[in-house]
């Protein structure tokens, strides 16, 4: 029986979090060993102190090694931030064949050509995401042996900012482990929890995290659209203390134990201690502040994504409504806030059932739990077949397919 | 440029105190595995190399030392010179030279010893424990040459030399008359009805003692060819009656016939008595002289 210790690392603006996957036979995953650790030096999503970030990373990799007793051999590393970036190219050719009959060769020629997009120098991609086939317009599934003129492949590329990236693969590296492979957050995300039958018919994954707000929309099984909004709770927390005059620390606690993502009837006249504790300098502030504040802050980041997606985000196109995860998904009212001003059915995520542990059922997991998935899922996969095959490992190439073919 | 092609530099130092402490460990579980490696693999070789000086030492131990000391334990006549004068080849012999089993089946082939054990106790002993066979006649042999030999036979019939016995014990031993012996590859075969005849003189060691110590001579004219045969007798010849025939088969009953009749001859002192044949179902055909 062979086994292989995986590492999940999803190093966020709030806290760092490792989960430890044993796979066995590249069939079976056990989740043995986790740990969290309060993240310092990462704002919105990308590090603006490496040795800061090292710390925290390494201290939540060792303990969750120690909990596991393993030793982690690769690391599978979420990556999110305003710096990602996506893009749709497609690529076309003419069949070749004398009798129009497409060959697995026309494929490869429409997939290099989709890929061929040289980014700027200091731009790197992250994932090439397949949409989907057309030929002669039509949109297929599998396209060798039909027969036509043009076959047309449509990706979805996603790229970040080399520095910011090679900053995150140090701090892996500063503690002797590889990056296996690397997964936009919001992939990550989506894979735990929204449902295959969901994804077929179109869902929207919303990860609302601290520092930023990562979304990835499905439709037809396959990844279409992905986008990060550089706004998440930070920035609640950051209106409050500005708009209330408080401490960051007062105001991150109003914001858990009184923050609404609307303001309601009931709280138009209501107030809360800002404490509680009745001590000089504890004072009353009103619950309507605290709603119209962070209610102004949510509806902005809808607004944001309604923009960025625009006629996606419709009934019509997300027949599956849209998913809500992440720490500030937890924010009372914000679905409803959402269902308002997008329009679509919203529903809060939730891990799969099959996550036994029930610390683990908590969305902020879904990130390392969608890297643990996707680590199994590239063990499954057979290598690909690329013609520019990764310098590295060899079965990196299988990570790439499964996901994104 | 895919994020792949993206320089990982793992063998950079590491960038945290816990890193550190992290490879450290590594590089002392590293360090630990191999060391243990390395206990096995020389514990191994210092294993072999030891043996081998063992076997060494005892290989060049075990050489050439001759057998000082012989144990012989017998039930017998035989004795130690007896084993010196017949096998001189073992006051030469070395415990790894002399063939134990060799030596057992030439004791066992004089005929006079039944069982040998045959044991070396090291370093330098030869032990020899003897169960012999117990004569119960005596032939007489003519040689090719002429020569006439006396052989000694035990009551399984086998027929052997003899050698220790005191004259005067051979002498009172019967003597076997009429006798064929065989021999095979330089030996000779058992004798054929011995069996019978032991039963006999057996039963008149407890029946009519003081006439078995009598008997001279037993006559196997009659009995070697087939024991069962309705004509076979043994004859024996004595000092006090001088010829006894018996039949083979229920000498008890036979014995006390014999015993009436030589009392009964006794009571009338009818004399000497030539000849008693018990060999006719519960009658006795008594000859006086």
């Amino acid at each position: 029986m062979s086994s292989k210790i995986i590492g999940a690392v999803d190093i966020g603006t709030s806290k760092v979090v490792v989960l430890i996957g044993e796979i066995l036979d590249g069939s079976s995953l056990n989740i043995i060993g986790m740990a969290e650790s309060t993240s310092y030096g990462m704002r919105k999503g990308e590090v603006v102190d490496l040795r800061a970030v090292s710390d925290c990373t390494h201290a939540a990799i060792i303990e969750a090694e120690k909990r596991a007793g393993a030793q982690i051999e690769g690391i599978y590393l979420s990556q999110s931030g305003g710096h990602l970036q996506g893009f749709n190219n497609v690529g076309v050719v003419t069949v070749s064949d004398p009798l129009n009959r497409v060959s697995e060769d026309d494929v490869r020629r429409a997939e290099q050509n989709a890929k061929s997009k040289v980014l700027a120098n200091d731009r790197v991609y992250i994932h090439h995401v397949r949409s989907g086939f057309a030929l002669d317009g039509r949109p297929i599934e599998q396209p060798v042996q039909m027969v036509g003129d043009k076959l047309e492949v449509t990706y979805w590329h996603i790229h970040g900012d080399k520095s910011k990236i090679s900053d995150q693969i140090h701090v892996i590296n500063g503690i002797g482990l590889d990056v296996d492979d690397m997964i936009v957050s919001s992939i990550a995300v989506g894979s735990m929890v929204a449902t295959e039958p969901e994804k077929h018919s179109g869902v929207l994954v919303v990860d609302i995290g601290c520092g930023t707000t990562d979304y990835a929309l499905f439709r037809g099984g396959r990844i279409l659209r992905t986008g990060v909004i550089p706004v998440g709770g930070d920035h609640l927390s950051n209106d409050l203390s500005i708009g209330l005059r408080l401490s960051q620390k007062n105001a991150e606690r109003i914001k858990l134990r009184d923050g609404k993502a609307m303001l309601e009837k009931d709280d138009k006249h209501a107030n809360v201690m800002m404490v509680g504790d009745m001590m000089i300098g504890d004072r009353i502030i009103p619950k309507a502040s605290i709603g119209r504040i962070l209610q102004a802050r949510v509806e902005e980041i809808f607004t944001i994504l309604k923009n960025k997606l625009g006629s996606a985000l419709s009934p019509q196109n997300l027949p599956a409504g849209i998913i809500l995860t992440g720490g500030t998904s937890k924010l009372p009212l914000i679905d409803e806030v959402a269902r308002n001003l997008l329009g679509v059915e919203v529903r809060c995520g939730r891990n799969p059932d099959w996550i036994s542990t029930g610390e683990l059922r908590d969305p902020i997991y879904s990130t390392s739990l969608g890297l643990l998935y996707y680590g199994l899922t590239a063990q499954r996969t057979p290598v690909s077949k690329s013609h520019n095959p990764p310098k590295r490992k060899s079965r990196l190439l299988g990570s790439l397919t499964g996901f994104f073919k | 440029m895919n994020w792949r092609e993206l320089n990982q530099n793992r063998r950079k130092r590491p960038t945290t105190a816990v890193a550190r402490k992290r490879k450290w460990k590594a590089v002392g579980q590293m360090a630990a595995l191999l060391a243990v490696v390395i206990l096995l693999v020389t514990g191994s070789i210092a294993g072999i190399i030891y043996s081998q000086q063992l076997i060494d030492k005892v290989q060049s131990k075990s050489t050439p030392t001759p057998l000082r000391n012989i144990s012989f334990v017998t039930d017998g006549m035989l004795n130690r010179d007896w084993l010196v004068t017949s096998f001189p080849h073992v006051l030469e012999a070395t415990p790894l030279s002399l063939d134990i089993a060799g030596l057992k089946r030439d004791l066992e082939a004089t005929g006079q010893i039944r069982q040998a054990q045959v044991a070396i106790i090291l370093p330098d002993t030869l032990q020899i424990t003897l169960q012999e066979r117990q004569p119960v006649l005596r032939a007489r042999v003519r040689e090719r040459d002429g020569s006439i030999t006396t052989l000694l036979i035990a009551n399984d019939g086998t027929v052997f030399t003899g050698h220790g016995y005191p004259a005067a014990m051979l002498q009172r031993l019967p003597v076997a008359a009429d006798l064929r012996l065989r021999r095979h590859e330089g030996r000779f075969l058992p004798v054929a009805g011995m069996e019978v005849v032991t039963r006999l003189i057996d039963s008149a060691k407890i029946h009519v003692p003081h006439l078995a110590a009598d008997w001279q001579t037993i006559h196997f004219g009659r009995l070697q060819q087939d024991t069962q045969a309705p004509d076979a007798l043994i004859t024996i010849g004595g000092r006090q009656v001088q010829q006894i025939v018996f039949a083979p088969g229920n000498f008890e009953d036979q014995l006390l016939r014999l015993r009436e009749v030589v009392n009964h001859a006794a009571q009338e002192n009818r004399g000497p008595m030539r000849r008693i044949d018990l060999s006719f179902r519960e009658k006795a055909v008594v000859q006086f002289n």
